[in-house]
């Protein structure tokens, strides 16, 4: 089959790679109809994230069509259409029992390396290295999916195939960052980072019932989305003090919750880009973690930030004195989809949440590289490149 | 956004000197530092122990080795499971090949305990690897009896 694989840094090529079989007995296969890029995937490309092997299939959200079932399948048959959250939960962990899926005990085949940078080892997650679990991806016409019973969901007729795409990873994903940064009614919140996972956030917070949310980026076609869509106030960081910024438009006060959607190549306009860029060039430090420092900085005393963008190791210059002294609750996460799914498809089905606009860009699996060309460098207003294999 | 420029060499020396650097603790002769002889390896399995019991006492993974080792199974606290625990019963705490048979095999047998089944990595893995890749599969091939257990 056709798969789009990582040959090296910023190296992708569409590659001719062997069909994936039903490998354990709750797998299943799928006929991948539509697969997205992820600013995830950037740290790979980037490599910022190891344990790539040139010819990997990359790609980690995606939905389709069942193709074939393992024997101790039940849930699904073939020509079900579902979409596959893409982190790969057992489903009787004691991690996935208590819905912390991201965090399954049985999913990540090679525990060593995470367990040596992280202390523990998470699940695993499709097309995300081999310290991830070493499972190819969904850049692919077929993808094999493990513990299917448990991660891959029916989309409800009423849910066309593009807006499903999204319940693999940035509308969950989203969602939690809201859910478990503890948004309740009445909040004001903030969120870092206008990208697919930011506005999913942005919307959960409206719908968990803050009174005002307020998103950060410098894209301007990416804020526009977010006043068309999700109904959100914007700031524009390269325009405005976002500190001051936020204590105006907040009496004063601070964010009740911080959502930092951004992750570990963050960007700003201030020297301290320089500082943390050529600090994490020379291994001094894996991520930059800009926006997260300004969002403990902004947060009001007693609230709550969420690290829902990636990091992968160390970071310079938190700042920790605030966290304490201000009494803040710090919380991150990968996404556990698998908690969220069932009631997310279903507001998806009564059109509560409007995810296909962030599919800018649809193209042939073919057109991959330049795909994650334009989706890399935000070209022609790109948010997410879609692939259709 | 970020034009990092790594050549693929440097970053295949990166990610294995990351790899060893953390998990090749466990290749120390034993008796060297404290990850050596006599202390437990453990895993939690979220099963009732008579479970686990059974499934040790059978023809589960550590079974192979049962003349080499002991094994423990007690409650674990928060309804959080059963610790199931192995250790070699030589005075020497035994070879790292052999701690690291106890820990594939402690894996081994939670998962098919918790799930029914051991879940693979993709195969086929990739027909052209690099250099880089190679080293990696090396570690990766070994990764199930590496780790902080
Ligand atoms: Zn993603
Ligand atoms: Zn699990």
């Amino acid at each position: 089959m056709k798969a789009l694989c990582w040959e090296g840094v910023n190296r992708l090529a569409v590659e001719r790679v062997p069909d994936p079989r039903i490998q354990n007995a709750h797998d299943v296969i799928v006929k991948v109809r539509y697969t997205t890029s992820c600013g995830s995937d950037l740290h790979l490309l980037d490599g910022y994230i190891p344990a790539m092997e040139a010819g990997d299939v990359i790609g980690h959200e995606f939905m389709g069509e069942v193709v074939e079932v393992g024997p101790e399948v039940t849930k699904h048959s073939v020509g079900d259409r579902v979409v596959v959250v893409s982190f790969i939960g057992c489903g009787s962990c004691w991690y996935c029992d208590n819905d912390l899926w991201s965090l399954c005990d049985n999913t990540n085949t090679n525990p060593g390396i995470t367990q040596g940078l992280w202390g523990q080892d998470p699940g695993g997650i499709f097309g995300y290295s081999h310290a991830m679990g070493g499972f190819m991806g969904s850049h692919a016409e077929y993808v094999r999916v493990p513990f299917a019973d448990h991660g891959a969901f029916t989309v409800p007729e009423e849910v066309d195939d593009l807006t499903a795409l999204f319940a693999s990873d940035g509308l969950p994903t989203g969602w939690m960052g809201a859910h478990l940064g503890g948004v309740g009614p009445g909040d004001t919140v903030a969120v870092w980072g206008a990208g697919g996972v930011g506005q999913m956030a942005a919307h959960a917070a409206m719908l968990l019932g803050a009174e005002q949310v307020v998103v950060i980026d410098r894209l301007p076609e990416r804020l526009g989305m977010v006043q068309q869509h999700v109904g959100a106030e914007t700031i524009d960081y390269t325009a405005t003090d976002v500190g001051a910024e936020l204590r105006e438009r907040t009496g004063g006060r601070g964010p009740d919750v911080c959502i930092e959607a951004v992750g570990q190549e963050s960007a700003t306009n201030g020297p301290e880009y320089l500082y943390d860029k050529v600090k994490q060039q020379l291994r001094l430090e894996n991520d930059r973690p800009i926006a997260m420092r300004e969002a403990v900085m902004a947060c009001r005393k007693g609230g709550s930030v969420f690290a829902l963008g990636v990091f992968a190791g160390l970071v310079d210059k938190f700042p920790l004195g605030a966290l304490m002294n201000k009494g803040l609750t710090l919380r991150g996460a990968q996404q556990h989809g698998q908690r969220y799914l069932p009631m997310l498809l279903d507001r998806l089905a009564r059109g509560e949440i409007s995810t296909s606009h962030l599919a800018t860009h649809v193209m042939a699996l073919d057109e991959g590289p330049r795909g994650y060309d334009m989706f890399k460098n935000k070209e022609d207003g790109c948010v997410r490149a879609v692939f259709q294999p | 956004m970020s034009r990092a420029v790594i050549d693929p060499a440097t970053l295949a020396g990166r990610a294995i000197d990351t790899v060893l650097g953390l998990v090749g603790r466990t290749d120390r002769p034993a008796g060297e530092d404290d990850t050596g002889s006599g202390r437990w390896l453990k895993v939690t399995v979220y099963r009732a122990p008579d479970d686990v019991r059974t499934a040790v006492d059978g023809t589960g993974p550590l079974s192979r080795m049962r003349h080499e080792i002991e094994v423990t199974v007690r409650p674990a606290p928060g309804d959080k499971g059963t610790e199931l625990a192995a250790r070699p019963t030589a005075p020497d705490g035994g070879s790292v090949d052999l701690r690291r048979a106890i820990r594939g095999a402690l894996r081994e047998q939670k998962s098919v305990l918790e799930c029914g089944e051991v879940v693979q990595p993709s195969r086929p893995g990739s027909s052209h690897p690099g250099p880089a890749g190679q080293v990696l599969r090396a570690v990766t091939s070994r990764a199930w009896g590496e780790g902080r257990l």
